[in-house]
């Protein structure tokens, strides 16, 4: 094996013993999603987590929305809702390694729904799937 | 936190020799490595440091903020994250010279090669774990430091030989997710084609000034549109009617401009459609004829030829 190739059973092997790991901490749905051999890495070093009550998600629909300090590196500390290619990254981060407390005081429930077709397009497929799998208003063909 | 790379690498050579001494072979992965290699200029979020083997994250949590309390107190070491309940990640915050609060974060993550020990002695990810994890990343968010990433390694490794790898990694993705190939080609294509969103602000922040984003732009959506025609031809399909052109028109200004759910499901539908199974249905042809008119871009008429670069 030289640089340059890719050795994908060398990688699942050491994913499969990662993904038995995190089973057993955390929701069913979401073990089930990380036990995908498409997850990426950082899902499994620091998996995901999920509301699981949409109207829980009272994030400001107008005015801002303050950033939490853990992605300041790369956002504005403070950000204009109306600003949506912002508000995508910040949504994106937020779905992607925010706890439930942050995604409750970030994610407005509204406007995740409008925003989910371009979310999903992003996300990494098991992040979608639990989302989904849990809100499926959010489905693809539920999103209105 | 934004770094500067280079002052942060006394404190990681102490981190990887203390955990080396307590038996653990720590290596220096993400941002770091790359620019280790020589190969990014930009700065980064944090250190990352990773091992293969499952490790034992409180104890090497303690060997490392212990070894960084002895040898340079005046960062101020600290722990943060402790290891997570499954175990996987831990990380520390110091304060270098010139930086502010630095993370030091260290996984328990997967190698998609071997490991390489470059003439300083550092001990770095393969290049095949980082193009497949820059992989990942694109795949999961639109960030400018992984398109940064990925401009640095097509510009390193030549964009043929990062695309053989593209090809590679999405094979194996589509063949685990049961999709059909080119829904994954599409979908990285799209993925891709998304930095063009990226503002110069955003690149800024990184490190990354208005010329070399530009760049970084540039090349990330040279290879998107080398992925399209690289994509299997499907069973019986004739091309799409619209070109990737009014395709990336299209996705930019209505991501730009408008969360209308309307224009979004057929910007999806229209993106995952193209090069697939069947030409756009006439309305759907109009309705993006119609669309790019709105914002002032002539689109060809239904029905007529695609001209598409390339295919």
């Amino acid at each position: 094996m030289t640089e340059g190739n890719i050795d994908f059973g060398r990688a699942a092997r050491t994913r499969a013993v990662i993904a038995r790991r995190v089973a057993p901490h955390v929701d069913s749905d979401i073990a089930r999603a990380l036990s995908r051999a498409d997850v990426p890495d950082a899902l499994l070093s620091r998996p995901f987590d999920a509301v699981t009550d949409l109207e829980e998600l009272a994030g400001p629909c107008n005015g801002t929305v303050d950033v939490p300090s853990q992605w300041h590196a790369t956002l504005p500390t403070r950000l204009q809702v109306a600003d949506r290619p912002l508000l995508l990254l910040l949504y994106q981060q937020v779905l992607l390694g925010g706890d439930r407390v942050q995604q409750q005081q970030v994610l407005n429930s509204q406007l995740l729904i409008r925003m989910w077709p371009v979310l999903a397009d992003q996300l990494p497929a098991a992040v979608v799937q639990v989302w989904e799998g849990r809100f499926p208003v959010l489905g693809r063909d539920g999103a209105s | 936190m934004i770094i500067d790379i280079d002052a942060c690498l006394d404190p990681t050579r102490i981190a990887i020799t203390a955990a080396a001494e307590a038996g653990v072979k720590l290596h220096v992965t993400g941002s770091v490595a790359l620019h280790l290699r020589g190969l990014l200029r930009r700065r980064a979020a944090d250190i990352n440091l990773a091992t293969e083997s499952e490790p034992d994250l409180t104890r090497l949590q303690e060997t490392v903020l212990g070894a960084l309390k002895r040898e340079r107190p005046g960062y101020q070491p600290e722990r943060t994250d402790a290891p997570s309940a499954q175990g996987n990640s831990c990380a520390l915050v110091l304060t270098p010279p010139g930086n502010e609060l630095v993370q030091l974060r260290i996984s328990w993550l997967p190698e998609y090669g071997p490991l390489k020990e470059l003439p300083e002695g550092w001990p770095v990810s393969s290049l095949s774990t980082s193009v497949v994890r820059t992989l990942q990343q694109v795949s999961s968010r639109l960030d400018p430091r992984d398109h940064t990433d990925l401009a640095s390694l097509a510009n390193h490794m030549g964009p043929a030989q990062l695309l053989r790898m593209t090809r590679g990694w999405l094979e194996y993705q589509a063949a685990h997710r049961r999709e059909p190939l080119p829904d994954a080609y599409n979908r990285l294509y799209q993925q891709l084609g998304n930095c063009v969103l990226l503002n110069e602000w955003a690149f800024g922040v990184v490190g990354v000034a208005t010329q070399q984003a530009t760049a970084v732009k540039d090349t990330v959506v040279a290879l998107s549109d080398e992925l399209v025609p690289n994509a299997p031809a499907p069973p019986n399909g004739p091309l799409s009617d619209l070109s990737l052109e009014q395709l990336h028109e299209m996705r930019a200004h209505l991501l730009m401009r408008s969360f209308d759910t309307e224009d979004l499901r057929t910007l999806v539908s229209a993106t995952q459609q193209f090069r697939l199974a069947a030409p756009y249905p006439p309305a759907e042809v109009k309705r993006v004829d119609q669309e790019l008119r709105r914002h002032g871009h002539q689109a060809d008429a239904p029905g007529s030829p695609p001209r598409t670069p390339g295919m």
